[in-house]
């Protein structure tokens, strides 16, 4: 069968669209189908919608529920790599690892709409994330102190707060992270 | 270098015997990961990308040492059509990579267990394959992998959004874990769907690897994680082990509920299915798959035991076009004939010489 708009490429994109019960049938090449929009074709994959699209879909309603903030929004640019935050909307990937700062307000909601939560817990790089794993232990601590105290372990809180109080000059000496 | 190339034989790592493997497939871990300052894939520069693959390649000496296992870099770009596509089939890379040929890169360890992809979505992707269910052990060489390569490389973290994906969907941990099951007997109970529901309510995905949508031909089905952020690693895979063992003693139960009510029935399914693969001429890769399928339901159920899980996993690669293309060794790709031709001879042969060994 030949694409239904060039009639020169074999037609291997079929679309069925049911509208109130009327079918219609499309059939077009990958190149004409290409320019038809938001559908994304790749060989052996013929998704109607990436996940991409979906994500920009999430943000479009992130952003129609602050429209005070969208001004602003939208002529954020990241530093590194130049993409402006209504490209990062309509394409759902950021460009850079700098981004993630450069969009940091953009980003609570849209976490949250993804993985219910936008801190991460989990995994932190032995370089990189010193700081973090610092923090982390320390809250820790801190939280076993209070038990300890509200247990009356008095012994055992002293030697907590020795630990908690060791952890905290040796953040402060130098850990940058 | 390895001493053979991974798509000279169709065998892999993730085929030889492992736990439950009479649901479970394999186990797959993903990490992304990706180097600070560097604009992602998708926006960099062709420099960037061949510095980054030379970057990698001075990593396999390291790599080598702690291993005990030889590595080697194929750059995407150096590979034809069907050597990529039976990389592709062996799960060694995906699909997506397969459309960055010219920046992209495959880091493999000779055994196969694990495949680093460089340049695809993230700078790295570090992947482990086991077979059958194992989870913990894959994520724990995964994990060794990555503060080995993080020894090294410069990756993008942030404090509060864990490592910096080029996509908010795996920011966090960047762990995908999948399981690949084989869940025929559930699907003849009509109870796909509700579970397929299920899971994805449990916040896990779950999808079939031949076909689309629910449609799964072949009843081979993919779960993974959906959510990478909030959770520690080991909290995810938990929830995915508790999940993954659910379903085996779903199907396990509905295999023997079947075997008691219709055991006519099945032995019909599994014989016929034998006479017709050897007896076929021409078979397209759909029939090719359902027949598969029903040929793996007849080891399951112990009706066919001259036939092995590992022959079955392997054949999953060899009834594909890259492989059927590699045997041809055509330079240019059989016609969709000729290679209904092949594939029926090889999957007729198999089982003929399968059935000769057994009478023997």
């Amino acid at each position: 069968m030949l694409c239904q708009e060039c009639q020169k490429n074999q037609a291997n994109i079929h679309f069925t669209k049911m509208v109130n019960g009327q079918k219609t049938e499309t059939h077009l090449c990958e190149v004409c189908a290409a320019k038809h929009g938001p559908f994304n074709i790749s060989i052996g994959l013929p998704l109607p919608f990436s996940i991409h699209n979906l994500l920009s879909g999430l943000m479009q309603e992130e952003d129609s529920a602050a429209v005070e903030s969208n001004v602003a929004s939208q002529s954020l640019t990241c530093p590194q790599c130049g993409m402006s935050y209504s490209q990062f909307r309509r394409q759902g990937r950021f460009g850079c690892p700098t981004c993630y700062e450069t969009f940091d307000t953009k980003l609570e909601p849209l976490m949250n709409r993804i993985h219910g939560s936008a801190h991460h817990d989990g995994k932190v790089p032995l370089r990189g994330g010193k700081g973090l794993e610092h923090r982390r232990r320390l809250e820790d601590l801190k939280g076993k102190l209070l038990q300890a105290v509200a247990k009356e372990a008095f012994e055992e809180a002293a030697k907590l707060r020795d630990e908690i109080k060791r952890l905290s000059t040796e953040q402060g000496e130098g850990t940058t992270c | 270098m390895l001493k053979t190339m991974p798509w000279q034989t169709p065998q892999a790592y993730w085929m030889q015997e492992g736990p439950d493997q009479d649901v479970i497939l394999s186990t797959r871990i993903r990490l992304a990961r990706n180097i600070s300052g560097l604009p992602y894939p998708n926006f960099q520069t062709e420099e960037n990308a061949q510095t980054l693959l030379q970057e990698v390649e001075a990593l396999i000496p390291l790599l080598e040492e702690r291993t005990a296992n030889r590595w080697q870099l194929f750059r995407l770009s150096q590979l034809n059509e069907a050597q990529k596509s039976i990389l592709v089939d062996k799960h060694l890379m995906s699909p997506n990579l397969n459309e960055r040929t010219s920046q992209a890169g495959l880091l493999l360890r000779e055994d196969e267990a694990v495949s680093i992809m460089v340049n695809e979505e993230d700078h790295l992707r570090i992947q482990v394959l086991f077979s059958g269910l194992q989870l913990d052990a894959a994520w724990q060489l995964a994990n060794t992998l990555d503060d080995l390569l993080e020894s090294r490389l410069d990756f993008a973290f942030s404090d509060r959004y864990g490592y910096k994906t080029a996509c908010p969907t795996n920011a966090g941990t960047g762990l995908r874990a999948s399981v690949m099951v084989h869940l025929p007997a559930l699907a003849m109970s009509q109870k796909i769907a509700p579970l397929i529901n299920g899971i994805h309510q449990l916040g896990m995905v779950a999808r079939g690897i031949y076909g689309e949508g629910t449609e799964a031909v072949g009843d081979v089905y993919q779960i993974s994680n959906q959510i990478s952020m909030g959770k520690p690693e080991k909290e995810i895979l938990a929830g995915l082990q508790a999940i993954v063992k659910q379903l085996v003693s779903e199907e396990r139960q509905a295999r023997r509920l079947l075997a008691e009510r219709i055991p006519l029935q099945l032995r019909d399914k599994v014989g016929r299915t034998l006479g017709a693969v050897q007896n076929s001429y021409l078979m397209q890769s759909q029939e090719a798959v359902k027949r598969w399928s029903d040929l793996r339901l007849g080891v399951e159920l112990n009706l066919l035991e001259y036939v092995s899980y590992d022959q079955l996993n392997r054949l999953m690669v060899q009834l594909q076009g890259g492989w059927l293309n590699q045997v041809a060794s055509a330079t240019e790709n059989l016609t969709p004939e000729q290679r209904d031709v092949l594939r029926a001879k090889l999957l007729r042969e198999e089982m003929q010489e399968a059935v000769m060994r057994n009478m023997k």
